[in-house]
């Protein structure tokens, strides 16, 4: 039951990233949606769903907007593995760990997949960083914090 | 309680990593998709790995070149021993050479030089048996000397005249050399005969020869150098009532073709 909860809701979150979120972009910066969907299972579940949730939710963006067929899944496979690390049981469920774990998340995230993306492209590293990487990873921390404000109980799902 | 701890364990230890397994899992099957991507990022990153992994290997690949060396080492070792041995055998060669050379009297012979020579003039047969050369007694030329192509030995001066000379081919019915088989070391006479063609005559029933065996000029001639290709044993029959076997030649020389020939310059004697 709880597998198919979550396929729906990637399948909600694939549908938004693919059709609504393009409208919100700023040069060509916007957020990640399916990443937030992968913090969500990583926090709440642990380490390995997180990973298979970043996996196939990375193969499905990458068949519908992605150039780089398994680029997305190999990013959200590592942002799922850090999502999870940083969110043990141990941890205290604050707004600061909240946030923390959402920005490793995506720089994870966002690393991997500009670096790779843009590896042949005549830019130096500086230039990357502070045009893809950082902006894409500030979109995505953002959106993580107006969902976790939004979201009913939060990313952790507890009162 | 032992042994069920036994076997447990390496299920724990599965169970307590199963995030890094899954991890590592997720990262391969991702990175075997994205590496199949015709893109160039994928070439460049692939380039870069490949560079990097290279590096590497060059920077580690002393202590397989140290390996390498001990083994070139052994065997140039070995060699060395080998090439000393064969040296000190060669040198023994050398002066056993140099003592028998003594006790015959042994001299070396002149290098041979040559001049070269056009074809002014040749008989209309198809094999003719005589040319005329553009070079003469003015070129240092007499009767006698041979007269070579890169192929083998063509003939001998015949005539020579102040500007050109004649020159009697070896097809000459009338023109005969001593001749040897080259591997065989077996002695006869080259000459030309109306029905075989050219002929390696004078050899006795008892030598071996074989077809294809190449034909030279003999050290036992006055006229021409050791050694010179004459032709290839072509046919070889014996005749009971005969104390020789008939020994046909192809000639070396295609004389049909001929255009230029070299004259051998160094002094010859004149046959008694």
């Amino acid at each position: 039951m709880r597998v198919v909860k979550y396929l729906l809701m990637f399948g909600f979150l694939v549908l938004l990233q693919t059709t609504l979120i393009p409208l919100l972009s700023i040069q060509d910066v916007y957020p990640d949606l399916l990443l937030i969907g992968v913090i969500i299972t990583g926090i709440r579940h642990g380490s390995t769903p997180a990973i298979v949730a970043g996996c196939l939710a990375g193969f499905a963006q990458d068949a519908a907007v992605t150039q780089l067929y398994g680029l997305s899944a190999l990013a959200k496979s590592v942002a799922g593995f850090v999502a999870g690390y940083f969110s043990r049981e141990k941890v205290k469920y604050d707004f600061q760990v909240t946030l923390g774990v959402i920005a490793a998340t995506a720089l994870a995230n966002s690393v991997i997949y500009q670096t790779i993306y843009y590896f042949d492209a005549d830019i130096n590293l500086g230039w990357m960083i502070i045009r893809h990487i950082i902006p894409h990873f500030f979109y995505t921390v953002v959106a993580g914090v107006i969902v976790n404000a939004v979201w009913p109980g939060g990313l952790w799902g507890k009162s | 309680m032992l042994n069920k701890n036994l076997l447990e364990r390496p299920n724990l230890f599965f169970v307590s990593k199963r995030e890094y397994f899954t991890l590592i899992a997720a990262i391969l099957v991702s990175l075997y998709v994205l590496f199949n991507n015709d893109k160039s990022q994928i070439d460049a990153v692939r380039t870069f790995f490949l560079g990097a992994y290279a590096g590497l290997q060059k920077k580690f690949s002393w202590a397989r070149q140290f390996a390498e060396w001990q083994r070139d080492n052994t065997a140039l070792r070995r060699r060395a021993t080998q090439m000393m041995l064969e040296n000190s055998q060669l040198r023994e060669a050398l002066l056993e050479n140099y003592r028998l050379r003594q006790m015959l009297d042994y001299r070396e012979r002149a290098p041979w030089s040559f001049a070269a020579g056009r074809i002014i003039t040749k008989e209309r047969d198809q094999t003719p048996v005589s040319v005329t050369i553009d070079l003469g007694r003015a070129e240092g030329l007499r009767p006698y000397m041979p007269v070579v192509t890169p192929d083998g030995l063509a003939g001998k001066l015949f005539k020579v005249f102040e500007r050109r000379s004649i020159v009697q081919l070896l097809v000459d019915r009338n023109f005969s050399v001593s001749a040897r088989i080259q591997g065989t070391r077996v002695y006869g006479i080259v000459n030309w005969t109306e029905e075989n063609g050219l002929e390696f005559t004078s050899v006795p029933l008892t030598a071996v020869v074989n077809m294809g065996e190449t034909v030279v000029t003999s050290d036992s001639s006055a006229l021409f150098p050791e050694g010179l290709r004459i032709g290839l044993v072509e046919k070889v029959s014996e005749d009971k009532t005969s104390l020789f076997k008939t020994i046909v030649l192809k000639p070396a020389v295609e004389f049909y073709r001929l255009e230029e020939v070299f004259v051998l310059t160094s002094p010859v004697s004149r046959p008694q």
